[in-house]
């Protein structure tokens, strides 16, 4: 009897003792991704408009708090990026979203998984347009058009 | 009719400027003299040709203030103040007479090696290509038939660097963790008879290949030894993971100097006359479609030799520059000075190659942040970013005239880059892994590429 008991609270220290170390960790993790998210961040808001000659920061298209990162594995990273387009029936969703991928795809330094959404009920066909910029073929297909890629490198190319 | 024009054309009052032309050395050509603003690259190419006194005209680049002249001249000065009153240096810049074409498609996968392709060169002439291995073997390939020619086995392990004799007679390939073996330049020894390499163990060995035997051992490393570098004056270069650079003198083994300033370690190393030393006494615009070997006795060829070697250098001493782990690059100009010219920083990861193009005007350097970036080859100023990889770029090849680029990476895929325009011109998928290893055939006619996936591939126009 004494026994069980003893082995009880050897257990139950022992799982206190754990989870306060996977607190700890906890607390460490969210940090790492709000460098990386601010990393992502710094990359994004300097995509030009396609139709406007200002950034994506200052049409506030994107923000701080839409970047999203979590981390799947050692090094490797899922980014959620959920834009606003300006009007509610913007043509160019698509290639904004284009656009961030190829940004992110080309410049950011970390392996990563990229998600982007338009941010809810800010688009008249947000589903078919969040179907439509993450399928991985259809992004293929549209940087393989000549003309969409030159549209896209200079919305994206930092003037240097 | 003409009339007409001629009354417009003063009506415009086209404002005129006092130019001087002057080469990349500061030595002025023919006197000041003036030109409409608006006056265009073609015609300013007319005009220099013409005070140059040239058989065949050059085709020319113009700089004014460190800015190209690409519209006219007024567009370019559109930015800056310009006071008639003083004369206006332009610096005229010959480029390479002949045109090296993009690559656009795999003409043959080649297969063979039994293990990944690490490292891919052409012989000097462009006719031989030789390729290293994992599989501890180096295999010769026929280029007309694009078929296997001859297997080398005889290492134990890995092989990790091939390299060719700049008399395009004799290859010489280092394996066994960090072994890199390289070549005395051809005006120097026509004979191409002394080899260096450089090891884990942290020493350089020359060796005296018609001797058999090891001359001299060079220690000074702390840590292994990265990469070498035989420059045309008789110094040899030596690269370490201990943080420095070694500059020796050849023929005695003497240490000149230590260049620190790095880090953490460095990679990676490139002379301004790099590619003027690996082709030798071969002339990439006397090119013909077949390769041909070199003909001329040895003075001749040593001749030759030397004169493309000074024509590259220039007027000043060899230019070095390094890439290292630290994310940065430095420019040094080891014969004169242990202090860097510049330091080179912009890079995100850490970089894997350097290199100075064969003019060497421009340097690139590719890195695992999966750009490539360029660079003045004179004072080390930032020039551009090449982005279009998604993943690290391992290697990178220049083509003979300086105007193409052709990058391999992690990402399996190569690409041709157009330096002028400094955008992507050919995208090379078909790799099925990691590229490890590029080279362009001084011919310009060629692309091999190597990597994970063990197979060959040889691109052409």
């Amino acid at each position: 009897m004494e026994r069980v008991s003893g082995l009880l609270s050897w257990t139950l220290s022992r799982v206190l003792w754990l989870s306060g170390l996977s607190e700890r960790g906890a607390a460490r993790q969210p940090r790492i991704m709000e460098e990386k998210a601010l990393e992502v961040y710094d990359l994004i808001r300097t995509i030009r408009d396609p139709e406007k000659p200002n950034t994506l920061e200052e049409l506030e298209v994107v923000t701080e708090s839409c970047v999203e990162v979590q981390e799947i594995n050692e090094e490797d990273y899922l980014v959620i990026i959920r834009f606003t387009p300006t009007v509610p029936h913007c043509s160019l969703a698509t290639l904004i979203g284009l656009c961030l991928r190829v940004k992110l795809q080309w410049c950011l330094p970390f392996k990563h998984k990229l998600e982007i959404y338009i941010s809810e009920g800010t688009h008249s066909t947000e589903e078919d347009i969040n179907k439509q910029i993450n399928d991985k073929e259809r992004v293929a297909a549209a940087m393989e058009n000549p003309s969409l890629r030159e549209i896209v490198e200079q919305c994206v190319l930092e003037p240097d | 009719m003409a009339a007409a024009m001629a009354d417009e054309a003063a009506a415009r009052d086209v404002q005129r400027l006092l130019v001087q032309f002057q080469d990349e050395g500061g030595q002025l050509l023919g006197s000041p003299f003036d030109v409409p603003v608006d006056i265009t690259p073609d015609k300013l190419q007319l005009v220099c040709n013409a005070l140059l006194a040239q058989e065949d005209p050059l085709p020319l680049a113009f700089y004014v203030h460190d800015a190209e002249i690409v519209s006219s001249l007024g567009k370019t000065l559109e930015s800056q103040a310009v006071e008639t009153e003083k004369v206006l240096d332009i610096i005229y810049q010959p480029q390479a007479i002949f045109r090296v074409r993009a690559v656009t498609r795999c003409t043959s996968s080649l297969e063979g090696h039994s293990e990944a392709v690490i490292s891919v060169a052409f012989s000097p002439t462009g006719k031989y290509l030789a390729s290293g291995s994992g599989d501890t073997t180096v295999r010769f390939w026929d280029l007309s038939t694009e078929t296997p020619h001859f297997t080398c086995k005889g290492h134990r392990h890995w092989v990790l660097s091939i390299s060719w004799s700049p008399d395009g007679k004799k290859l010489a390939s280092g394996c066994k963790n960090g072994q890199i073996l390289l070549w005395e330049p051809l005006h120097a020894n026509p004979e191409c008879r002394y080899v260096a390499s450089s090891s884990k163990d942290g020493s350089v060995r020359v060796w005296d290949t018609t001797a058999g035997r090891c001359e001299r051992i060079l220690t000074g490393h702390t840590q292994s030894v990265t990469c070498l570098r035989w420059g045309g004056e008789g110094l040899l270069y030596s690269a370490s993971q201990d943080r420095t650079i070694k500059v020796w003198r050849a023929h005695d083994g003497v240490l000149c100097r230590t260049l620190q300033g790095h880090g953490h370690w460095v990679n990676t190393m490139a002379l301004s006359t790099d590619y003027a030393l690996r082709t030798g006494a071969f002339e990439p615009a006397e090119a013909s479609v077949n390769a041909q070997d070199l003909q001329g006795s040895l003075q001749e060829l040593k001749e030759r030799a030397l004169n493309r070697y000074n024509a590259v250098r220039g007027q000043g001493p060899e230019r070095l520059v390094s890439g290292s782990d630290d994310f940065t690059l430095f420019l040094w100009s080891p014969a004169e000075d242990k202090k860097p010219l510049a330091r080179m920083t912009g890079h995100q990861a850490l970089i894997n190659q350097v290199l100075f193009s064969p003019d060497s005007r421009i340097v690139a350097s590719a890195s695992f942040d999966k750009s490539i970036k360029l660079w003045d080859g004179r004072m080390g100023k930032y020039l551009a970013s090449l982005r279009g990889h998604v993943a690290a770029v391992y290697q990178i090849a220049w083509s003979a005239d300086s105007r193409l680029l052709v990058s391999g990476s992690s990402d399996s895929t190569l690409k041709v880059w157009d330096v002028k325009a400094q955008k992507l011109a050919t995208d090379l998928p078909g790799h099925a892994d990691e590229v490890y290893a590029v080279d362009w055939s001084p011919d310009g006619q060629r692309v091999a590429s190597g990597g994970k996936d063990k197979c060959l591939r040889i691109w052409r126009r």
